[in-house]
């Protein structure tokens, strides 16, 4: 079992927020298939949110299939969520930020860099 | 409803038929006690007191009474805001004004009219030393149906003003201002008209008569005017003399329970209306704010 | 079970001096939380006393589930928690508890029981020594023993510290994730109602400023930031211009050369307010 936080001057929407959190708990293993996800009525006793809203994330998780809900009882994990190898980007990525460092780009400009990217290429995630 | 009145209610109705059982222990303690004495001097002192304070304090309790048991009903629930939580939940909010009333009013008129019957056994006794008859206020007002009948007014009002003005005290000046002229009106003016007085020109009246006119009169029974002031001998022989006789109309003692019976009848319409009046507060005044 | 929870036509209220609400028309969505936000004095609690039946409508109407409120009572799917938290002070808890079962065929005894168990409040305590906290807490299970439909708060939040704040909030929010129920809360602190409510109810001066699902506004609006020369985009709401730059609030989805972003709902509902209160100045 997990327990959400949920910080509300992120800009972040609420329930993308639990959505991420699952999400990353899944990544980490945290989270795996059988597991039980808190219920609806925990998550809002811990949070203060919206019910609805974690019905919204709980719904949109399992439209991914991820997470199944039983009726009655409650949401539980159904799927890990695996990435595939990622080696070698990792060693590509290694070697990138060696390269930047070496040419004198300061930490902050290289990671507004790579937040550019990302949003760029991460458009709506 | 009714219990949730009760329980708001109850130090108060209990604290009121506490004083009433007080007092009616009292009057038959001296109804027993009094019927023993045959002496009328040794009644007097004994008792001249007692009748007194007695007098005051019927002449004020049903006005406390009504007012302590009124007044706050609405009053004091207007002003902590509880009413909110009375007309907000499933019953209807002339089954919430209504249960009040009656729960509150009902114990303290009942009480007082047994008191004052109570009371009008309990002076048969003393009458010899009374002053006047038992019409005569304040005798009258202290005992028979009057006193719950006085209650019930007192009461209403009180309830009444404190749903309009919002306020427990402002509640009970105003009642104290409106029920004071409304006894001496009635006494002073209506009271000897309940019946036609009987004339007489005798100089010997019946015991307990209660003279409400006086005039003079010739043999032939027109109205003459007299002034003693032009008298150089007593007035008895003066008016001897003119041929003129002074004639009074009276109410006779055996008409007391009857005039008993419309006074209260006369303050019970009075306070239904107040109750109407009240009902009508409650739906339209009662909206704003 | 009807979809409107509330809904209002043409509601209005006008007291001796000046209007309570004046034309006000809504509906508020059954099985949301929705928020009535608005400075005080706005209309919030007229509103709110209008939907009881404590008030009667100048003219206008006011439907509660479908229904008019009318002399027999509050409607009794409807629950009212006045600002006060008005309770019998003399009464201990569990007295509190049988008024609310006396007074309400509905009532669920256990249920209420165990509100008033959860928030640790002893059942002998007579009402009027308890904390603002443990009072609410009272007034809640004694307005949600009912079973309530819908549920109306008139700032429930206002007069506690922050500890019970959090607690008040998260009772009511697992008891409509439990039930279902509709909420009608309203603040007017913003802050205490961003993520509970999806639903908007913004009133000022009596009258309705904006109204709507919470996300659905959000994303109609935008926070636009840049230079004062720029061209103003249709549905400007407000804009403050500070040295060369501008912040405007607008209602629309395409901006060009503004740095754009989603409002907060106290951006958004700030924005109404302060440009309401400028026209009525």
């Amino acid at each position: 079992m997990i327990e959400f936080r949920i910080d509300r001057r992120s800009g972040v929407a609420a329930y993308q927020q639990l959505v991420s959190q699952t999400k990353h708990a899944l990544r980490l293993g945290l989270l795996q298939p059988g597991d039980q996800l808190p219920t609806v009525k925990e998550v809002v006793a811990t949070t203060s949110i919206n019910p609805n809203t974690v019905l919204k994330a709980y719904r949109e998780l399992e439209l991914a299939g991820l997470v199944e809900g039983r009726r009655g009882v409650g949401t539980f994990v159904s799927a890990a969520l695996t990435q595939p190898d990622a080696d070698q980007l990792r060693e590509e990525l290694a070697g990138w930020m060696k390269r930047a460092r070496e040419d004198g780009l300061d930490r902050e400009y290289v990671e507004a860099l790579v937040k550019a990217q990302l949003d760029l290429h991460y458009e709506g995630e | 409803m009714t219990w949730v009145a009760w329980r708001q209610q109850r130090l108060q109705i209990l604290l009121s038929l506490g004083i009433v059982a007080g007092l009616a222990a009292l009057m038959t303690f001296v109804r027993f006690d009094a019927q023993s004495i045959t002496d009328e001097q040794l009644l007097d002192d004994r008792y001249g007191t007692y009748i007194n304070y007695l007098r005051l304090v019927l002449l004020a309790l049903p006005v406390l009474l009504g007012m302590f048991a009124g007044a706050p009903l609405f009053g004091r629930e207007i002003e902590h805001g509880t009413h909110v939580f009375g007309l907000t939940q499933s019953i209807g909010r002339t089954r919430w004004w209504a249960t009040k009333i009656v729960v509150a009013g009902l114990p303290v008129v009942t009480g007082m009219t047994l008191l004052g019957l109570l009371n009008a056994w309990s002076s048969v006794p003393l009458q010899a030393v009374m002053f006047g008859g038992r019409l005569v206020t304040p005798t009258f007002e202290i005992q028979g149906l009057a006193l719950g009948a006085y209650t019930a007014l007192a009461f209403t009002l009180s309830a009444t003003f404190g749903l309009l003005a919002r306020n427990t005290l402002a509640a009970m000046v105003i009642t104290v201002i409106a029920y004071v002229p409304a006894i001496a009106v009635v006494g002073n003016a209506l009271r000897p008209a309940y019946a036609t007085p009987i004339t007489s020109t005798s100089d010997e009246l019946p015991a307990g008569a209660w003279i409400v006119e006086s005039s003079y009169v010739d043999a032939a029974g027109n109205p003459v005017s007299f002034s003693p002031a032009g008298c150089d001998t007593t007035i008895t022989e003066c008016m001897r003399a003119q041929g003129v006789v002074r004639e009074v109309g009276f109410q006779p003692d055996e008409r007391f329970w009857s005039f008993q019976v419309i006074e209260a009848g006369l303050f019970v319409a009075l306070a239904a209306l107040v109750v109407g009046v009240g009902a009508w507060a409650l739906h339209n005044r009662l909206r704003l704010a | 079970m009807t979809t409107i929870a509330l809904d209002a036509t043409a509601l209005t209220l006008r007291y001796r001096r000046g209007w309570g609400l004046r034309d006000c028309t809504f509906q508020l969505p059954a099985g949301r939380i929705s928020a009535l936000i608005g400075p005080n004095g706005a209309g919030k609690s007229t509103l709110m006393r209008l939907a009881t039946g404590l008030m009667r409508p100048t003219s206008g109407e006011i439907r509660v589930l479908g229904q008019v409120p009318g002399k027999h009572g509050a409607n009794r799917q409807l629950a009212f928690l006045g600002q006060d938290k008005p309770l019998y002070k003399g009464f201990t808890v569990e007295e509190m508890l049988r008024a609310g079962a006396k007074l309400n065929p509905g009532w669920d005894d256990q249920y209420a029981h165990r509100l008033v168990r959860e928030a640790d409040v002893p059942f002998d305590a007579k009402v009027g020594t308890l904390s603002g906290g443990q009072r609410t807490r009272v007034a809640l299970a004694v307005a949600m023993g009912r079973r309530p439909e819908l549920l109306m708060l008139d700032e429930p939040l206002a007069d506690l510290d922050p500890v019970a704040r959090q607690e008040v909030m998260q009772a009511v929010l697992a008891e409509v994730a439990e039930t279902g129920m509709t909420v009608l809360l309203s603040s007017h602190v913003i802050a205490d109602l961003d993520g509970v409510c999806d639903h908007l109810l913004l009133l000022s001066g009596g009258q309705v400023q904006l109204q709507g699902d919470v996300e659905d506004l959000l994303t109609q609006h935008r926070v636009l930031v840049g230079s004062r020369e720029l061209v103003l985009p249709d549905g400007v709401v407000e804009a403050r211009t500070t040295g060369r730059q501008a912040t405007v609030l607008a209602r629309t989805s395409n901006a060009p050369g503004w740095d754009n972003n989603e409002p907060s709902l106290e951006e958004l509902a700030l924005a109404y307010l302060r440009s309401a209160k400028k026209v009525t100045a």
